[in-house]
C-alpha cells in the first residue's frame, strides 16, 4: 500500500494543476484584505469567513482536479498493469491511492493555512477592535473539519472511480453527492417540519432516512461561522464528528475495494 | 513454472444484447523453469490476453492457470505508460519497495540496471521527458530491478531501435544464464528463433503449434545438404553433432549459412557423398505463415 501512496503523493505534489490552484487561492486570500476593508464593522468575522471559504474552495478544486482522474487515468493509460504486477492487492491499490491523495491535500492545507495567516495577521494588527473574539484555535478547528470534509469527499470520488472508468461520470456523480451532502440536513429538517400533522408515506420516510445515512452529511464539517465567532466545540463533539468522517470514508473505501476486486483489465 | 490448462475467455461484445465473443479457446501450454518461451501470433491472436490471465488482470471463463507458489514475477506491459511526474529512479524504487528489497540492495540494483538499459544518465529525469524507446527501456529495468525468478515481457522489442533490440536480446540471454525463466510475446520472429527454447504459435485465440528447441534449431538452419541414408553416415553425423532429418531415403542435414564450409569439410573428411545442396524450406517465418495465412 505504501509504495502506491508514495508515488501518488509525488505525482500529486508535482502536478501543475496544484500550483495553479495555489496561485489562485493566494490571489483570493490577499483580496480578503481589500474585501474586509469595505465593511465598517465585523471586519474580523468577514476576514475569517472569507479566508476559510477560500481554503475550502481550493480544497474542493484540488480534490476534483487530482482525485477524479486518479484511477481512471491509470486504467486509460494502462499504468494499472505495472502497479498490479507487483505484490500489491487491489484493495491495497485503492487504499494506497487514497492515502497518497489525502497526504497531498493535507500538505496543501498546511500551505494554504499558513498563507491565510498573513492577511489575517495584517488585518488583526490594523483592526484590533474587530478581532476581540478571534481565536487561532477556533480557526484551526475550522480548517481541520474542512480537511475532514475532503477526506470523506475524496473517498466518494474514489468509490465512483471504481464504479465507472469514465472521469466525466465520476465527476458528475461526485459533484451531485457533494451538493446533496451540503444540503441533506436542511432537506431532512424541511420535510420533518412540513410534515408535522401530516402522515408521511412509509416509502418517503424510508427514502429520506436511507438518503440521510447514505449521503455524507457535509454540513456537519462546516465550522466557518463558529470559527468567525471564535468558538470551540466540546471534546466529545470533536471526536463524534471526526469519527463520523473517518468511519464514512473507511466504509466507502471498503466498498470501492470490493468493486475494484471484481474488475477485469482487458 | 507456469501451466496454462484449457483456458477459454469470453467477453461481452455488446452489453445491451448480451452478445459474447470467445477471444481464447482452450489454450494450453507450459513454461518450464530456466527456459525462454515466446508466444507468437498475429494481432488479435490472444497473446496479450493469455499473459493478462497469467498475471490475474483478467479472469478465465474456464480452464486454469497455475504459477509456482512464491515465485517473484517481473512484468513489462505492452506499450507501457508510467507516471509523468515520477523520475526514473522513483519508478525503480517503487518496484523495489513493492517487493520489499532492502535499500542497499535496491540502490545497487538501480545503479546496475539503469546502466544495463543505457539510462544511467537519466535516473533523476522525469519520465514525461522520455522518448518511446526510453520508456520501453525504463519499463524493462522496472520489470527486473527486484531480481525476479520469472520474467513476463509483452512485446519487449516494441518501439526500440536496432541497438535497443540488441540490448533486450542480450538481456534476455543473460537472464537465462542466471537461471531465470522468461516468457515473452514478440512479432520479431528472427529474434524469437534465436532466443527461445520453446515457441507457442497462437492464432485466432487458440494454440496452433508448439515448437521445441530442436524444431527451432532446424528452423534456424538456413541450408540443407542432402546426403544418402546409411547407418554409417547417420553415426558420423551424430558424432559430428549435426542436425539431420530422414526423408525418402535421404538424410537432410541442416546447416547455418555461416557454417556451410565447415559442414562440407566434415562431410568430405568422413567420405560422405553429397547429393544436393539447397536452401532450407523450414523457417519459423514459414511455419508462422502456414498457420496464420
Amino acid at each position: 500500500m505504501w509504495p502506491v501512496a508514495i508515488i501518488t503523493f509525488y505525482e500529486g505534489v508535482r502536478s501543475r494543476v496544484l500550483y495553479g490552484i495555489f496561485i489562485f487561492s493566494l490571489f483570493i486570500m490577499f483580496l480578503s484584505v481589500i474585501f474586509a476593508s469595505f465593511f465598517m464593522q465585523e471586519i474580523g468575522k468577514v476576514a475569517v469567513d472569507f479566508n476559510l471559504s477560500s481554503i475550502s474552495f481550493a480544497g474542493l478544486l484540488i480534490s476534483l482536479s487530482l482525485s477524479v482522474g486518479l484511477i481512471s487515468k491509470d486504467l486509460d493509460k494502462k499504468t494499472i498493469y505495472f502497479v498490479l504486477s507487483k505484490p500489491i492487492s487491489r484493495a491495497e491499490y485503492i487504499f494506497g491511492k487514497y492515502i497518497g491523495l489525502i497526504f497531498v491535500i493535507f500538505f496543501s492545507y498546511i500551505i494554504l493555512g499558513i498563507l491565510t495567516c498573513i492577511p489575517l495577521l495584517f488585518l488583526q494588527s490594523e483592526y484590533q477592535l474587530y478581532f476581540d473574539t478571534f481565536s487561532w484555535l477556533s480557526y484551526l478547528q475550522a480548517i481541520y473539519f474542512d480537511f475532514l470534509k475532503l477526506v470523506v469527499f475524496n473517498s466518494v470520488i474514489i468509490f465512483f472511480s471504481t464504479v465507472t472508468s469514465s472521469s466525466f461520470i465520476t465527476m458528475l456523480f461526485s459533484v451531485s453527492i457533494y451538493i446533496a451532502g451540503q444540503t441533506i440536513n436542511e432537506v431532512v429538517n424541511f420535510i420533518s417540519v412540513n410534515m408535522v400533522g401530516l402522515e408521511m408515506s412509509a416509502t418517503l420516510k424510508m427514502t429520506v432516512q436511507t438518503l440521510k445515512y447514505a449521503i455524507p452529511n457535509f454540513a456537519v464539517f462546516d465550522f466557518k461561522v463558529i470559527s468567525a465567532h471564535g468558538l470551540l466545540i466540546s471534546v466529545e463533539e470533536f471526536f463524534i464528528f471526526s469519527g463520523y468522517g473517518v468511519g464514512y470514508a473507511l466504509i466507502t473505501l471498503l466498498l470501492a475495494a470490493v468493486i475494484f476486486q471484481r474488475k477485469e483489465f482487458l | 513454472m507456469i501451466e496454462v490448462v484449457n483456458v477459454s475467455k469470453m467477453i461481452k461484445k455488446n452489453n445491451f444484447r448480451n452478445i459474447k465473443v470467445e477471444i481464447l479457446n482452450n489454450v494450453s501450454f507450459r513454461v518450464r523453469e530456466n527456459k525462454i518461451v515466446s508466444i507468437v501470433g498475429p494481432n488479435g491472436a490472444g497473446k496479450s490476453t493469455s499473459i493478462k490471465i497469467i498475471m490475474k488482470f483478467v479472469r478465465a471463463t474456464s480452464g486454469s492457470v497455475k504459477v509456482r507458489d512464491g515465485v517473484k514475477i517481473g512484468y513489462l506491459p505492452e506499450n507501457p505508460y508510467y507516471y509523468d511526474y515520477l523520475t526514473f529512479r522513483e519508478l525503480l524504487r517503487f518496484s523495489t519497495r513493492a517487493f520489499k528489497v532492502d535499500s542497499r540492495s535496491a540502490a545497487r540494483q538501480i545503479g546496475h540496471l539503469s546502466e544495463r538499459v543505457g539510462l544511467s544518465h537519466c535516473l533523476d529525469k522525469r519520465l514525461r521527458t522520455f522518448s518511446k524507446g526510453m520508456v520501453q527501456r525504463a519499463g524493462l529495468a522496472a520489470a527486473i530491478v527486484h531480481d525476479p525468478d520469472l520474467i513476463i515481457l509483452d512485446e519487449p522489442m516494441s518501439g526500440l531501435d536496432p541497438l535497443g533490440r540488441r540490448m533486450v536480446f542480450d538481456l534476455i540471454t543473460d537472464l537465462k544464464s542466471q537461471g531465470k525463466t522468461v516468457l515473452f510475446c514478440s512479432h520479431i520472429l528472427s529474434d524469437v528463433e534465436r532466443l527461445c527454447d520453446e515457441v507457442v504459435i497462437m492464432h485466432k485465440g487458440s494454440v496452433h503449434k508448439e515448437l521445441a528447441r530442436e524444431d527451432l534449431i532446424r528452423a534456424q538452419k538456413q541450408t540443407e545438404i542432402v546426403v544418402s541414408d546409411d547407418p554409417f553416415v547417420r553415426k558420423q553425423l551424430l558424432a559430428s553433432d549435426m542436425t539431420f532429418e530422414v526423408t525418402d531415403g535421404f538424410l537432410n542435414v541442416y546447416v547455418l549459412a555461416g557454417e556451410i564450409n565447415n559442414a562440407l569439410n566434415i562431410l568430405q573428411d568422413n567420405n560422405i557423398d553429397i547429393v544436393m545442396i539447397k536452401p532450407s524450406e523450414i523457417t519459423l517465418e514459414k511455419i508462422f505463415e502456414e498457420i496464420t495465412v
